[in-house]
Formats: structure tokens, sequence, C-alpha cells
């Protein structure tokens, strides 16, 4: 393929301003990338100082930078909790608009196709970003447009769709993360909550409870992308119930609180039918950053779910 | 496309009810395409009834192949099969027998109702165009089917029923002559259909088959 070489053309524009960044930190906490990896490398201000080097010109462009810098879910915590106001996910669009098209390019964290891929298009049709489309017989995704929300993973009839680096986020890391909870024997529900709008940073939450709990918050990167055989998984391993938690209508700039609803209230019905009780899956939509209201309403599943007791009694 | 619909789950339950291993075959082309019988919705089904039968219930596995229609993508299965005391295929009818048919000891449950052949309008949105009627007039007709979309698969324009471009069934319901007319008219074509034509001959129907022009002697060789 013809490459391109690269320029800061678009990361130009930061030149003057991103010296606001004081490398302060504020930003690792809540960065999903950083979660999973602890690597400094991978947190918000490196993705600056990688910025900063190249404008500067102490760094050489390279594969390993741009993976970095597409390495981005785009759930705009980092933006929030920026002290000097900093643009991180758009100075990092910018990055990615530099690498597309030259030798350097990396996917990072948005979706590739495999060859099991069908052309329904759904993906193309279905993604709210317009980042997928049908060019030369194929599948390709824009790694600049591609927002790493996963809809596209979801929809996928032939399951050709994943994220390139999921960071944790992807089903089989889910699937571990549900098996090993549900071992201890406390342990009685999962949590799907989304990045985007509440997880719990990792100041706020309780990282080594004195009583282990009986539930446990696993982050999707967005309600869109929770596929049902993940949403059952929980349920086949015993567990007594699942929650879903996703954002309220209209805040969900993926649209993908509109699939999880659609998938939570199919399971329900479905639970119906095997005569389990519905309340065993629920979803539940919590403003952006309402940690209060998130945990009130676990409290409430939870306390309902212990009044409905293990779902292997059956 | 062929479009198909997932069975409702009770009546899929029942059917395999008392077997000890099921597979369930998806297929990876049109029942793919309509999201009704692709290696997702067959990973989905099985979760589905994990939960229902519970630990004692059937032990479910999992295949999708590239086509249920295509005999060499059925053989990936062979090697598989013997394993199993029933299947499930998430195929259209076609794929469904031929399924049956390679593996005649087993019994082969159907998962999806194979509904048309039609168009995909958006994600999850499908429209019958074809009923495989086997006497394609469409070049006649301005590339509208009277036999699909007139509800009387009428051959020589409309009936009574027209009502300002609606059929009588359902005002919904576009009356295809009217938009064979239209069509036909925009293009300068309305000579096209004011010649009588015959109607089709739906007596004594049988399956068909088609070799395509070339291919007869390479079908005798091959004794079928």
């Amino acid at each position: 393929m013809e490459t391109r070489p690269f320029e800061t053309k678009h990361l130009d524009k930061w030149r003057s301003n991103l010296d606001s960044c004081i490398r302060c930190g504020y930003c690792y906490e809540h960065c999903p990338v950083f979660k999973d990896t602890r690597w400094e490398s991978n947190a918000p201000r490196a993705k600056m100082i990688m910025v900063y080097g190249l404008l500067a010109g102490k760094l050489e462009p390279s594969t390993y930078i741009s993976d970095k810098l597409s390495s981005c879910f785009y759930c705009g915590r980092c933006n929030a909790a920026c002290s000097s106001g900093v643009p991180l996910t758009d100075i990092i669009t910018d990055a990615k608009r530099d690498f597309q098209g030259t030798g350097f390019e990396t996917p990072g964290t948005t979706t590739g196709t495999n060859t099991d891929c069908a052309l329904c298009l759904a993906c193309a049709r279905a993604c709210p970003h317009e980042a997928r489309d049908f060019i030369n017989g194929k599948i390709v995704t824009d790694t600049v447009k591609c927002q790493s929300c996963g809809i596209c993973v979801d929809i996928c009839p032939n399951q050709a769709v994943a994220t390139n680096l999921s960071y944790g986020t992807d089903r089989s890391s889910l699937n571990r993360e549900i098996s090993t909870f549900l071992e201890q024997e406390t342990a009685k529900a999962i949590v799907f909550g989304c990045n985007w709008s509440y997880y719990p940073d990792l100041q706020s939450s309780v990282m080594d409870p004195a009583e282990e709990l009986e539930y446990k918050i696993l982050i999707n990167m967005c309600g869109g992308r929770l596929e049902k055989p993940l949403l059952l998984e929980p349920l086949l391993q015993n567990a007594w119930g699942v929650l879903v938690a996703c954002c309220p209508d209209g805040d969900c700039e993926h649209d993908g609180n509109l699939k999880a609803k659609i998938h939570v209230a199919g399971l329900r019905e479905l639970l119906k039918e095997m005569d389990i009780e519905e309340d065993r899956i629920q979803l539940v939509q919590v403003a952006h950053g309402d940690k209060t209201g998130f945990q009130a309403a676990i409290d409430t599943f939870m306390e309902n779910l212990n009044k409905l007791g293990p779902l292997n009694h059956r | 496309m062929i479009v198909a619909e997932r069975k409702p789950f009770d009546e899929i339950k029942h059917m395999v009810s008392g077997y000890k291993k099921v597979l369930t075959v998806g297929c990876g082309t049109c029942v793919a395409v309509c999201l009704a019988g692709g290696s997702k919705e067959a990973e989905t089904l099985n979760a589905e009834l994990n939960l229902a039968f519970g630990k004692d219930g059937p032990e479910f596995g999992s295949d999708t192949v590239e086509r249920q229609c295509d005999m060499e993508f059925l053989a990936a299965l062979d090697a598989k099969v013997g394993g199993y005391d029933a299947i499930i295929s998430m195929a259209c009818g076609a794929g469904i027998q031929f399924l049956a048919e390679r593996f005649p000891g087993k019994p082969v449950f159907p998962a999806v109702n194979t509904s048309f052949i039609g168009v995909n309008l958006d994600v999850g949105w499908y429209e019958e165009k074809c009923r495989a009627c086997g006497s394609c007039v469409l070049g006649m007709t301005g590339g509208v089917c009277p036999v699909t979309l007139c509800a009387k698969s009428l051959f020589n324009g409309p009936c009574g029923g027209t009502n300002q471009g609606s059929c009588e069934i359902d005002k919904d319901q576009p009356c295809a002559w009217y938009q064979i007319h239209g069509r036909l008219a925009a293009q300068g074509r309305l000579d096209r259909i004011i010649e009588i034509s015959s109607p089709n001959d739906w007596s004594n129907q049988k399956p068909r088959k088609v070799i395509q022009p070339g291919y007869g002697e390479r079908v005798k060789s091959l004794g079928r």
C-alpha cells in the first residue's frame, strides 16, 4: 500500500498550548487503557508527552507511538479530569489524523474485520460514527473516525469484528473476570457499568474492601457492545442476577443504550419463557458521573436479588 | 438473499428435549446477513438453551459453516457430527435439508423459519422481492414483480381493487400494477404491457433443478 511521509499537519495547531498540560497526572485514574495495563506509557499524560516530543522533533514517529496514541476509547474522562483544561481527545484525534496513511499507522483500539465477514454491511450501517465503509470489496475501518464504542462488535452476525487492542474490554477478558469472581462463595451478581458515564475511578472506588462484595462491576466501553451471550454468561455460571447500567436516553454518543435496552428486554422476555424471574436481569440508566445514583441502583438491585435467592435452586 | 427468522425459543427447546448432545450449526451466508442464523446467533441460542435446560440438560456444541447449501462446507462437520445425537440447523430450508441429507442418521431440527427471497433495506429490515416462480417477467414489467408484489400475482394489469396506487388488501401496500405502469410510462415503454401474457404454469410443481449451460456433462459424470 502506498504511504505518505509523517507530518505534524493536524497536530501543529496544538504547538502553542500543549504546554498547558502541567503533567499533574489527574488523568491517570480515569483512563480505561491505563487502568487495564497500569503502564505509564498508556496514560493520557504520556500521550501528551509523546505529542510534545513529535512536535518538538525530539521523538521520531514510530508504530510504537502511533499504537499508544491510537489506544483511546474516547470516554472523555481525561478531558473532564484535566486540571488545565487540555482537550486531550481532540489532540489524540489530530495525532491519529497525522499518522493515518503513513507507514506508521496502527489500528490501536479501533475495530478490525476478519475473513469471516459476510459483507452484510450491518456494521457499516449501524456505526454511529460512520467509521466503517465498504471499499474495494472489503469492510474498512477509518482509524480516525472510529471511537472504539464496539457497536459493530455486537452487531456482527459472524463474529468477524473485534477491537484490535481491547485492554480488557473484549468478551473473553470479561468472561474470565466473570468466572474468577463467581468462583467466590459470596459472589452473587455481575454489574456491567459503562465507562463513558459513571464507572468509579480508582480514587473513589474501594480497592480492598473489608468484606467481599456480593457483586462485581465490569467495565464495558458502551452498553451497545454488550452481546447477548455475554449477558447470559453470569447466569450460566450460577450468578443470581445481572445488572446492566447505561446512559440515560439521549446521552449516549453511540446510541448504545438503545441497543442495551433491546437486548435486556429480549432477555427478560426469554427468562419469563423459562420460568425464571425476569428481574434477575435488569437495566438501569444512570446520569453521567452520578456515582451515588449508580450505587443506589446497585443496592436496590442486590436487595431484590437477595429476596429472589440463588438461581441454581431450580 | 434468503431471509429467515429465528423460531420461537420454546419450539426449539421442545424439539431438542431428551437428547444428550446437540450440535447447533450456523450458516455464514444469507441467514447470517439477515441476522438470524450466523455464528453469533448460534452461540446466543446455545447460551439460551443451556440456561433453560440447566446442568442436567443436553450438552450443546456449535459450529458455523460458510454455507450449508454446499457439500464441501458441510464436509467440515463430518468428523464432528459423530459425537452428537441431534443437530440444530440455523440455515434456510435448503441448508437444513442438505445437512439432513449429509447426516441421514441424525435428527436435524430447524431453528429458523425461512421467510422469503428479499432485499436488505436497513440493519434488521428486509422486504420480499421474489417468489422464485421460475418464469421471470421483470423485463416486461419494468423491474417490478407482479408475482411477488401483487396480492393476486396478476400478469395482465391490475384488478378492480386498485385504489389510487394502493392495493385493496391494505392501503399501505402499493398496487404492483400501478407501479409497473408508472415506471414503464416514465421510460416510454407502455407498449410492453399491451400484449396479453399467458399465465404461468403453476401445475404439477416439483422440486426444480438448474444446470447452467456448459455444465450438463459434468453433472452426468457425477451420476446425480
